[in-house]
């Protein structure tokens, strides 16, 4: 299996604020501070981490929403990240995003054909058996009824309007999809339909999908391998069932033990993390994390760690990784 | 915020003098030779020739725009010899026509436009954002739609019309008026009030629909916020969740509105001026465009729009002192 | 056995719009104990949230239809005066949002919005007592240096902060019910663990009712005592935590927690979905709600189809359904209806 889609070294900085009377920036925001990461074939990568860790402005950078302010966006080797003009339209075939909110991503003025039509009108595609019953296909494919190619967004539900969402982005063809928090907007029963649905077009279509979310669950579902990502880091990367039973990483440790399980009779050992997330203009030195870490000591403040694989699955940026999660 | 401020205001400058560059150009392209106008009635091609000289409109322009701007800063002179004569700072000019220095001009217009403005404006903002509360409060019902269509009513109404059928019914027929005469505030208060009240309502009538419109929106639209349902929930009193959570909300933007209808205005409202004979910027500015007293029309002309321009950044201020979440610059 | 706190008995509640008529609470019953932390769960429509809102008195405007009774204290609340009621909001029964960045107020300092709630039901308090009481309930809800950010605005804040501050604001009266409405939602995972265990810590001391209205089961199984199961705007199952997850008596239920995802299930195992979507409320199906998406109607046969089940018990829970006590347990043997 190839590298479908590839990450080295990627940067992106927002610069914030104004300093003096003119215009120069008081500071920058590192959104992702260094990110490298490769998605297989065929393959779910699922990128966990919470508000302001950069996951969302990651996903924008690797569809190319948002250009990167430094590092490789690699696809099938070939090095796409400054890809302007024709080379840009002939990447957005194969890399297409769906996106969370299943009510503000749709044109609420355009029929829902038009809106599955959309890229190839874009870009110029007129299929064999012509658009309309192209886009026809798609309404059937993610389970919809394409007598309905003629409604609109408002008609139909929060779950519907996310299908909706990946008909459109199924359109081009893609190999590789970037789903931004897909089911976080849906309700819990809703949530299952559409997730299994994102697991049978990946079979039926051999899709990679990067599959961002906060919510540890639905990731473990989802994908074969998962990124935990803190303040524009990955501070750990491994096989899905091995992050899950072997964490290594305090901060993913904190993050499992703080999701609620439907559980009543488990007893919980819960980490609490003290504190706000750090500000990302002015990340601590050294490790990132060590302001919230009980294991942290003077290495922390001084070294970052970088992000070592120490076994074939599983890599991990710590000074001290380890699954104890009862502090020292 | 003390960095927000000093940012604005120099922005402010700025424009300002962008604003004079405009003007000055806008009217050097007419086709009215200034020089033509400044002798009067017994005007030879001899004395323009020799008055264009005098005056400087032979210059190149840029010449011609630093004089001027020199003048605002520091008086100009005109003439030499026996026949010279200065307008002090500011000095926007000298009119042929009138035989006085413009500035002095629209000093002795101002205070009538300044009463008109300022008298107008706390009535119509009374009235409009009154109107705007108890349509938003009574949403659907009677007093909503009587409110709205009262202010509607006004709007729809020309300016003159307003200001004819006031004196009809307020001076001509019930006589409550005398016919309306300027007198200055400082000489006699009672005599001053009473020869604007009238005025004051024909302007008041015609913007106060807007505001009823802003208000009620406005409050229609911070109601259903959740900060709102939250100081219900805290058992706050009707009266102060509408004052303190409701109108606050939708008071902003009226603010900044107000601020720039009320600098428009400060340049002279052309037509109850004229229906009332006051005389302020507006009947100034008519007469002059009427006269063809080029030197009096870009005189106001600069005035209203320095009036706009710094209303706009006080304005801007103030929005800032009001939202906080506005003053998160850095 | 502590008595009930709060009554709620044959609660309607529908809305005219211009679509039609949104019956969005029909016939709802249930009660709470002193100390007792109450789940309401239920997906979008259920009406969850309209029932926290009635029970506060919020559905004041003209196009609301409600009937039926609320009970606090023995006190009634459904057709009081609004001046009555407004001594109860903020004091007796307090509200926590979801949202907490759009639940407080842009314009004012934080010390000023908590303040509010206490001079609001103490008037002759002084302003020294007001700000010695601001500062103590900061303390409480865990906001750091509290004399100094009693002077900040909200967006000053960050998310799980400015939820303490929502939750300081409820609390600084010692309310009898707690009603919170998706407390911790928009929160991330972390701030979430905390605020949970602040609110539970609070609980444990002040011995105060919660009334917890969430769609994360992982929530509720954490933090409640028992459960309500909402569907379409009626009660479906009434039952204590244990029970719930071990052996509910609803189909409901039942599919909720097999589509629930956890921790515990393996990687990419596909979820088991009940198919189809909540109904709209302007059009609930004849008969029993949940039946067009009900594996077990089979079961019972047509009665389903036109006959509204009401809540009776079942064991030591409550079940709006028509399976019989034998049918329940072959639903919960994993046994399913033949096709």
């Amino acid at each position: 299996m190839s590298e479908a889609l590839e990450v080295k070294n990627l940067f992106k900085t927002f610069p914030v604020g104004k300093k003096g009377l003119f215009s120069k920036p008081a500071g920058y925001v590192h959104a992702v501070d260094g990110v490298s990461l490769s998605i297989k074939s065929g393959e779910t990568l699922g990128i966990v981490g919470e508000s302001g860790c950069g996951k969302s402005t990651l996903g924008r950078v690797m569809t190319h929403l948002l250009p990167a302010t430094d590092g490789q966006v690699l696809l099938n080797g070939v090095d796409v990240t400054r890809a302007k003009g024709e080379e840009l339209q002939k990447l957005r075939r194969t890399i297409q995003m769906i996106f969370q909110d299943p009510y503000s991503s749709l044109n609420p003025r355009h029929t829902v054909g038009r809106i599955v039509g959309m890229p190839l009108v874009v870009q110029n595609i007129n299929p064999a058996q012509g658009r309309k019953k192209r886009v026809q296909e798609l309404l059937e494919l993610v389970g919809l009824n394409p007598e309905h190619y003629n409604r609109y967004p408002h008609e139909f539900s929060g779950g519907q309007r996310q299908r909706i969402g990946i008909a459109r982005s199924l359109a081009l063809e893609p190999k590789i999809i970037i789903a931004d928090e897909p089911v976080s907007a849906l309700d819990v029963s809703i949530q299952a339909q559409i997730l299994n649905l994102l697991q049978d077009l990946q079979k039926q279509l051999d899709l990679s999908y990067v599959f961002i979310a906060h919510d540890l669950s639905v990731v473990k579902h989802v994908s074969d391998r998962v990124a935990v990502m803190y303040l524009g880091k990955i501070v750990e990367e491994a096989g899905s069932e091995e992050l899950y039973s072997n964490p290594m990483h305090p901060y993913t440790l904190a993050l499992l033990s703080a999701v609620p399980e439907p559980n009543p009779e488990k007893v919980r050992q819960r980490i609490l993390l003290t504190g706000d997330v750090p500000s990302p203009i002015n990340p601590p030195s050294g490790c990132r994390f060590r302001t919230r870490c009980w294991r942290a000591t003077e290495l922390c403040a001084t070294t970052e760690p970088p992000l070592v694989q120490i076994s074939s699955n599983h890599k991990v940026a710590c000074h001290f990784p380890g699954p104890t999660p009862l502090p020292n | 915020m003390a960095r927000f401020v000093v940012r604005r205001l120099a922005f402010m400058i700025f424009l300002l003098a962008i604003v004079s560059i405009a003007t000055f150009l806008l009217f050097s392209v007419l086709p009215v030779d200034p020089a033509s106008l400044s002798c009067g009635q017994h005007c030879t091609p001899e004395k323009i020739a020799a008055n264009r000289i005098r005056l400087g409109y032979d210059q190149p322009l840029i010449n011609q725009y630093f004089t001027f701007m020199k003048g605002i800063f520091a008086g100009r002179s005109y003439g030499e010899g026996a026949q010279a004569f200065s307008c002090p700072a500011p000095s926007f000019g000298y009119s042929y026509y009138r035989g006085q220095c413009v500035t002095e001009m629209i000093t002795n217009a101002l205070p009538a436009t300044i009463s008109l403005t300022i008298g107008s404006a706390i009535i119509w903002l009374t009235m409009g954002i009154g109107l705007g509360v108890i349509a938003a409060i009574n949403k659907g019902k009677i007093q909503d739609r009587v409110s709205t269509g009262l202010a509607i009513f006004g709007l729809s109404m020309p300016t003159f019309f307003i200001g004819l059928l006031l004196i009809y019914v307020f001076i001509i027929w019930l006589q409550i008026f005398p016919f309306p005469s300027y007198t200055p505030f400082l000489d006699n208060p009672f005599k001053w009030a009473q020869a604007l009240v009238l005025p004051w309502f024909t302007v008041a009538i015609v913007s106060a629909a807007l505001y009823t419109r802003l208000t009620r929106d406005g409050m229609l639209e911070t109601m259903s916020e959740d900060y709102v349902r939250l100081a219900i929930a805290k058992g706050l009193p009707r009266r102060k969740v509408l004052v303190r959570y409701v109108l606050r909300g939708a008071i902003t933007p009226i603010v900044t509105i107000a601020g720039l209808d009320i600098a428009v205005l400060l340049g002279g409202a052309i037509i109850t001026e004229s229906v009332f004979g006051l005389p302020g910027m507006g009947r100034l500015a008519l007469n002059s465009v009427t006269d063809s007293d080029l030197p009096v029309i870009v005189g106001i002309t600069l005035l209203t729009a320095f009036f706009v321009v710094v209303a706009n950044a006080l304005v801007d201020i103030l929005y800032a002192s009001l939202d906080p979440r506005v003053r998160l610059e850095s | 056995m502590s008595k009930n706190i709060l009554e709620v008995n044959n609660l309607c509640v529908s809305f005219n719009t211009s679509d039609g008529q949104v019956h969005a609470v029909d016939n709802l019953s249930f009660n709470i104990r002193a100390g007792e932390v109450l789940g309401i769960v239920g997906e979008s429509g259920s009406g969850k949230s309209v029932t926290a809102s009635a029970i506060m008195g919020l559905l004041t405007s003209g196009n609301v239809n409600l009937s039926g009774s609320i009970k606090l204290n023995d006190f009634e609340i459904v057709g009081a005066k609004d001046s009555e009621v407004r001594k109860l909001r903020g004091s007796d029964i307090a509200m926590v949002f979801q949202d907490p960045l759009s639940s407080l107020n842009p314009y004012y300092k934080i010390g000023v919005q908590i303040g509010e709630a206490y001079e609001t039901h103490h008037p002759d308090a002084s302003k020294a007592e007001v700000r010695n009481k601001v500062i103590e309930v900061m303390k409480k809800v865990g906001i750091p240096e509290a004399e100094t950010r009693i002077d900040s605005y909200p967006h000053e804040f960050s998310g799980g902060m400015r939820q303490r501050v929502v939750i300081a604001i409820a609390l600084i009266n010692d309310p009898k019910i707690l009603i919170a409405d998706e407390p911790t939602t928009a929160l991330d995972v972390t701030v979430q663990a905390q605020i949970l265990d602040l609110m539970r810590d609070l609980q444990k001391t002040s011995n105060t009712s919660i009334i917890l209205i969430t769609h994360d089961l992982g929530v509720v199984a954490e933090m409640v005592d028992r459960v309500l199961v909402m569907y379409a705007g009626r009660a479906v199952e009434v039952n204590d935590i244990k029970a719930i997850f071990s052996a509910p008596i609803h189909p409901y239920t039942r599919g909720l927690l097999n589509a629930v995802r956890s921790l515990d299930s393996a990687v990419r195992e596909k979820l088991a979905t009940i198919p189809g979507t909540p109904p709209s409320l302007l059009n609930i199906p004849q008969g029993c709600a949940f039946n067009p998406r009900c594996f077990y109607k089979q079961w019972v046969g047509d009665k389903c189809l036109v006959q509204k089940p009401e809540l009776h018990e079942i064991g030591n829970g409550l079940t709006a359904c028509h399976l019989s006590k034998t049918d329940i347990e072959r639903m919960n043997k994993d046994e399913l209806p033949v096709a």
